[in-house]
């Protein structure tokens, strides 16, 4: 049997100092005490992470510029994209909700794609390299605010309660939000926080 | 379980990197070898910001289930529509999973953010070594679940945004929704001020 490195490391959720398995010997690594998740198998997937990300950077493009729904009552016809409504609650003098909504559904995943799109570009472009401990920072400091999956949910509540009284017509930018939950789940799922340093520094060397 | 907590060996983790470096305990500010971000064996203040947060969540909740979260103006007059009022109607209008869904985003999640924030500070406030492994547990659904309670601002946005025909009915947002976004951010903030690290000081 071939005996496995392994190396030091601590919970970040119970601060326990435990070894484990180094060089991918695990699939997956949970603390022994709390049971927080401390690791998983990273396999150099460099390649799938960066048409992931454009595939993702075209649907952020689609989900912002087309319309989310139109809807049609009487003959009267009303469509609105994700910045229209935002736009609707500022002009309503909900300044501070049109904020919350800009924030969460379309800067967050906007500055989580493009710090990304940075820290794996970097090694093709040295340019990028200088600010890629900023766009690490970004990333951690924006990603809790990143709602388009919660977004969606709403969209299609509010779609219930709208198609009792008028006809719907789901836009483009419906389905590039569903599109996004899944290239950036899948992004969040392959590649660890640290996967993402080691490339950067990869990119400075 | 036992064993040697990171900050009793005076080892730290780096988050951005997950090196592992070393610490005394004087240092107040530390930066990580490899990638310079800041290291701190708990995070600073814990507790007061989070129970600041906490408070001011507690607070906003009152306006946020009081005040209407939107109104209807109709040929036929005017509605308010406060949270729970949205989800009775959902629910007797014959969408009771898109009702039951609503009242799990809207009234479950942000009382079970408030009431196992409340658990947590107070149990690590009291020095309590109770069942540090579930509290840890509750910690991780809390920060898990935070974000759903969002839904309801994301239908008054939606609504507000397509509902505006003139002649026959437009919708505005109401304070109770500015409320509301208050508890979910405020409640965020609580938890993410939080160290769970702390729940398991006692125990050594």
């Amino acid at each position: 049997m071939m005996e496995h490195a392994s190396t030091l490391t601590i919970c970040s959720q119970c601060d326990l100092v435990q070894a484990i398995q180094s060089n991918n010997a695990v699939d997956v690594a949970h603390c022994s005490r709390c049971g927080c998740h401390l690791a998983h198998r990273v396999d150099d997937k460099f390649e799938f992470a960066l048409s992931l990300l454009i595939a993702s950077a075209i649907l952020l493009v689609t989900m912002n510029v087309f319309p989310l729904v139109e809807m049609r009552v009487n003959g009267n016809t009303r469509a609105t994209t994700l910045i229209g409504a935002v736009q609707s609650l500022y002009s309503q003098g909900m300044v501070s909700l049109a904020i919350l909504v800009l924030i969460t559904t379309i800067l967050s995943p906007a500055i989580e794609i493009g710090c990304l799109l940075m820290i794996v570009l970097s090694p093709k472009l040295q340019k990028l390299a200088p600010s890629i401990h900023h766009a690490v920072e970004l990333i951690q400091k924006f990603h809790p605010w990143s709602m388009v999956e919660v977004f969606m949910l709403g969209v299609l509540v509010t779609l219930v309660k709208l198609a009792a009284f008028s006809d719907i017509i789901l836009g483009p930018a419906l389905w590039a939000c569903a599109g996004i939950i899944l290239t950036l789940a899948t992004l969040k799922a392959t590649i660890p926080m640290h996967q993402l340093w080691n490339w950067s520094v990869r990119g400075i060397k | 379980m036992t064993g040697a907590s990171g900050k009793s060996l005076g080892l730290v983790i780096c988050n951005r990197c997950r090196l592992v470096s070393k610490m005394s305990g004087k240092e107040v500010e530390v930066l990580c070898p490899n990638c310079s971000a800041n290291l701190s064996a708990r995070k600073p203040h814990s507790v007061t910001n989070s129970l600041s947060f906490l408070i001011a969540a507690a607070i906003c909740y009152i306006p946020a289930n009081i005040f209407p979260v939107m109104t209807t103006s109709t040929m036929m007059g005017s509605e308010d529509d406060t949270i729970i009022s949205g989800v009775i109607l959902l629910v007797n209008s014959g969408s009771w999973p898109l009702g039951a869904l609503v009242f799990f985003a809207s009234i479950v999640v942000p009382l079970l953010k408030l009431g196992a924030l409340t658990i947590l500070l107070a149990s690590v406030m009291c020095r309590s070594t109770w069942a540090p492994r579930q509290r840890t547990q509750l910690y991780r659904l809390v920060e898990f679940i935070g974000r759903w309670s969002m839904l309801d601002i994301y239908v008054v946005t939606l609504l507000a945004g397509l509902v505006q025909i003139q002649s026959l009915a437009s919708i505005k947002p109401g304070t109770g929704a500015v409320a509301f976004g208050a508890v979910v951010v405020f409640t965020m903030f609580s938890a993410l001020c939080f160290d769970p690290r702390l729940i398991w000081d006692y125990l050594e």
